[in-house]
């Protein structure tokens, strides 16, 4: 907590004496960049690969021009996060690709899967830099028509981790705003999920509880292995109230032993069951989004 | 091939190349492309080229089926974290043809620039160096900005201060001319300037305020070029949220004096320090249900300088272009626009213009893009504004005409 509180500190004002000084050094470390692993086209000049440095104080993943990833203040009000949070890339990447967004042109994947493949890492950074007075906000866009030259919609996520879940409220699940700001040049403004009120959005996941129509609640299953002992170590004052969470992977996993299932699990499924049926009654989805989903859901009995 | 084709078509292949590599599916840290472009055909009449009617002041171009030009611009940005730092570099590219036709134009880049933000001296600012399009802030239908602190720069911005975001940035051009001004590498006549901007101050509800201060100097003093001088600026914006009818309305008061422009970079840099300059400018963008529109109106006025050989004069502009979306696809879209310029002692001139375009488009709003328009532009003008103009007149066509039509087609595209 205290290095996450002198982070915000050092955001204030830059003192006029240190500009020049500020500005140098901007400009020696742009120049100085050393080409690293190429992943990207500017990568040689940005040494972009070079992430595996430990920057505790990071609060900002910058992925695109309208994609980031970012740590703010916890909504006011709300209980302490269990965070810092351990979770696993690929098991996170597989919960997060059985998101569905439903909306007036059905159901569809909430992420495309390349651009889940540049939210997951920054994701899992973030979760495992958070304090417990940390939200994480996700803003990604991506032209979601698979065209370079239609404009790209957002999806607006704040997480956090509770009660031993991946807290995933959704605000917008397709925002237009690009034309707007091309045709205004005022910067778009963001609004993200929230715990007091509902949204518009409506998500659904085959590996998640919904707590409201915008809000899945993600199980975090197991403890953390491997992956886990790779992590920045965590002061002792920040580790969250229950042990370091970790996502299993959930398609993945075999699950050749399943636990009994308790009364609320059972009334969960059968919820599900009745808001597909409704969802396929009224045309949102055809008979065979329909039956592959139901297949899905119970194949969790 | 000339020189200006050969680097267009490197800097096309380039861009294709890097969009290609960077948009494949499964790279991470795909490249950001994002770029805009205009162009397509048109006429007025027999014998003549195509004519386009605009006034002479900062509100005088009311652009839907008049642009007697091709502009494209294509940009390539890499964001990136290393070790708690966001990056991002950004290039971009413009191709511009004065003319319509499938000629030579023009090519250069137009963005070159790298900024950082997360550096453990200060991880909330952001610092960048380079050649950038700078806080710009416009009306669409103008295709004026009113705001536009572009060039050749370097600075440090989002700061926070007092709810809202800082920046200060310095620029510095070799001719002493605003952006889009290549210069030579061996002119006489620089300039500098400082901009201060306070943006997104929240000062009523659904309501920011923005305040951009500027300040500038020429520093030459020549036979040739005359004497550099000095200049300060102050804009005010404040943008409103008007959510009941999907509105946001936008209203600038900004005023200059000497070298300053009032949109916050370089004037005239010979303009005599104490000569004066004002505006305000009123628009509002709005989208409600199928009626979608943008609208403004400005007034100013100018200071007489004998050393720019400038006179005084007042300007006036007043229109709007209103789209309404018959089918998801398709937009009726109108514009119309009213434009004066009084010069001290001389006549008023006088403008009006209204286009009518059958427009094709992706979506029904009104900044939905891109559409496939087609136009017909009517115009009518006085005598003094052809005066005015010079021999060619109003339309450069040379005709002493007041009044005329264009018609054409064209494609808009942002991405």
């Amino acid at each position: 907590m205290t290095t996450m509180m002198s982070t915000r500190k050092q955001r204030t004002t830059l003192p006029p004496s240190r500009l020049g000084r500020n500005l140098a050094l901007c400009c020696a470390l742009g120049l100085g960049s050393v080409p690293g692993a190429q992943a990207g086209w500017l990568d040689g000049l940005l040494a972009q690969g070079q992430t595996s440095g430990t920057a505790s104080k990071q609060r900002l993943w910058s992925i695109h021009e309208f994609t980031r990833i970012e740590l703010v203040a916890r909504e006011p009000g709300a209980e302490p996060n269990q965070h810092p949070a351990t979770l696993q890339p690929e098991g996170l990447r597989q919960q997060l690709a059985q998101i569905q967004a439903v909306g007036r042109n059905g159901v569809q994947p909430l992420f495309a899967s390349d651009e889940l493949g540049e939210l997951v890492l920054p994701l899992t950074q973030a979760l495992g830099r958070a304090g417990p007075g940390d939200d994480v906000l996700l803003l990604s866009s991506a032209r979601r028509a698979g065209d370079i030259f239609m404009a790209p919609t957002a999806v607006t996520v704040r997480l956090f981790v509770q009660g031993g879940q991946l807290q995933f409220i959704v605000r917008d699940v397709r925002l237009e705003f690009y034309d707007t700001y091309r045709g205004t040049h005022v910067a778009p403004r963001f609004s993200f999920g929230s715990r007091k009120a509902a949204g518009g959005a409506s998500v659904q996941s085959a590996g998640a509880t919904n707590a409201r129509p915008d809000w899945l609640a993600i199980p975090l299953q197991g403890a953390a292995p491997a992956s886990a002992a790779a992590a920045p170590a965590v002061p002792a004052a920040l580790a969250a109230p229950a042990a370091p969470a970790a996502i299993a992977p959930a398609v993945a996993a075999p699950a050749p032993a399943r636990k009994a299932l308790d009364a609320a699990a059972v009334e969960d499924i059968e919820r599900r069951l009745e808001v597909l049926k409704r969802l396929r009654d009224k045309g949102l989805i055809n008979e065979d989004e329909y039956q592959q989903k139901r297949k899905e859901i119970l194949q969790l009995l | 091939m000339s020189t200006l084709a050969r680097s267009a078509v490197s800097l096309a292949a380039s861009a294709v190349t890097a969009v290609t590599v960077g948009l494949a599916p499964g790279l991470a840290q795909a490249v950001d492309f994002d770029g805009y472009f205009r162009a397509g055909p048109g006429a007025t009449k027999k014998d003549a080229a195509r004519a386009c009617y605009n006034l002479g002041i900062s509100g005088g171009h009311y652009r839907l089926g008049n642009e007697c030009d091709f502009y494209g611009e294509f940009g390539l940005a890499q964001t990136g974290n290393v070790d708690g730092v966001a990056w991002k570099a950004k290039v971009m590219f413009n191709e511009y043809n004065p003319g319509t036709d499938v000629g030579p134009s023009k090519s250069s880049f137009e963005q070159m620039y790298v900024e950082g933000k997360g550096f453990d001296i200060s991880p909330g600012t952001n610092f960048w160096i380079g050649k950038r399009f700078y806080g710009r802030a416009d009306v669409h239908i103008l295709d004026q900005f009113f705001v536009n602190m572009s060039g050749v720069g370097a600075g440090a911005d989002e700061i926070a201060l007092a709810g809202g975001k800082l920046g200060v940035a310095y620029f510095s051009s070799d001719t002493g001319a605003g952006f889009g001004d290549g210069g030579t590498g061996t002119s006489t006549n620089p300039g500098a300037r400082l901009n201060v901007d306070l943006t997104e101050l929240p000062v009523n509800p659904g309501g920011t305020l923005r305040i951009t201060g500027t300040y500038t100097k020429g520093n030459y003093d020549s036979v040739a070029n005359g004497k550099g001088t000095t200049g300060f600026g102050l804009s005010l914006q404040h943008i409103q949220e008007i959510t009941g009818i999907g509105a946001k309305n936008t209203a600038w008061l900004q005023y200059a004096q000497g070298s300053a422009g009032l949109d916050g970079n370089f004037g005239t840099m010979t303009a005599t320090s104490s000569v004066k300059k004002w505006r305000i400018v009123e628009s509002m963008a709005w989208q409600v249900g199928p009626f979608g529109g943008q609208a403004v109106a400005l007034y100013g006025q100018h200071d007489k300088d004998d050393l720019a050989g400038t006179a005084k004069f007042r300007e006036l502009s007043i229109g709007g272009r209103g789209s309404y979306a018959i089918t998801k696809n398709f937009k009726l879209v109108a514009e119309a626009g009213y434009m004066e310029k009084k010069p001290e002692g001389e006549a008023t001139q006088k403008l009006a213009k209204f286009t009518f375009a059958p427009t094709l488009s992706t979506g029904p709003g009104f900044f939905n893009r891109p559409e496939l328009r087609l136009y017909v532009t009517t115009a009518k003008w006085n005598a003094p504004a052809n005066t005015a103009a010079g021999l060619g007149g109003l339309t450069g066509l040379g005709d002493g005409k007041t009044k005329g039509t264009s018609y054409g087609a064209q494609a808009e595209i942002w991405f």
